[in-house]
């Protein structure tokens, strides 16, 4: 992983339309602000990886139990 | 042509009705072809299945959050819509991810990450949605029985 180090209201630039910059540094918090077409999608990675997980947890799903839920829809 | 379904065997699938997830979905970004599958003609409740072309096991059942949760309007960016196609209200449909556990008390839906499919252009994606409006786990059940007591 590349490492950059960069000050308050420092920017990287990431290709030709990404910008990362530092707004705020609060002992072991900072507040980044990302500059980026609207049509790339920017998550936090912790819900990113609760909804992989998640898919994966409702590919689980037996016959049976779909039936439960589909008398239940009833 | 005929895929392998997790539940329903072979089945013979038009190719018109498969659906390009150019980014796949969460968790199984490399599965880029679905078929919805709902099991009989009673479409109203939303129940279906959401089959992947090339992995026979990957199947998920999935509900219309619209249906069940009629509240639900989640925030969608138009320019990340667009990249499955014009946005247009009468060719997107919603689906919800449906998590059954093993008590059906628990089973739960992804409000936060719908899946938007453009019938238009057949294609896909599953995005999520900003903001605590919308969880990962709603519980579904109770909403399913506080719909059915307002019948």
């Amino acid at each position: 992983m590349l490492a950059l180090s960069r000050k308050l209201g420092e920017t990287i630039v990431i290709g030709d339309d990404i910008e990362i910059t530092v707004l705020d540094i609060q002992r072991d918090q900072i507040k980044l602000g990302i500059k980026a077409p609207r049509a790339v999608p920017i998550h936090r990675k912790e819900i990113y990886l609760q909804i992989q997980q998640e898919n994966q947890e409702a590919m689980k799903a037996s016959g049976d139990a779909a039936k439960k839920l589909k008398d239940f829809m009833k | 042509m005929k895929i392998t379904t997790k539940h329903f065997g072979e089945v013979e699938v038009d190719e018109s009705k498969i659906i390009t997830f150019e980014k796949g979905i969460f968790g199984f970004e490399e599965e880029k072809k679905f078929v919805m599958f709902y099991e009989d003609d009673n479409t109203s409740n939303g129940f279906c299945w959401m089959q992947s072309v090339n992995d026979g096991n990957l199947m998920l059942p999935t509900i219309d959050p619209i249906f069940w949760f009629p509240d639900y309007s989640p925030e969608i960016d138009d320019e990340l819509i667009e990249t499955i196609g014009e946005l247009n209200e009468n060719d997107l449909q919603l689906f919800s991810v449906v998590v059954i556990r093993e008590r059906i008390e628990d089973m739960t839906c992804n409000l936060q990450a719908p899946v938007v499919v453009n019938h238009k252009t057949m294609k896909g994606m599953q995005m999520i949605i900003e903001g605590d409006d919308y969880g990962i786990r709603h519980n579904l059940y109770e909403q399913m029985q506080t719909m059915k007591a307002g019948e």
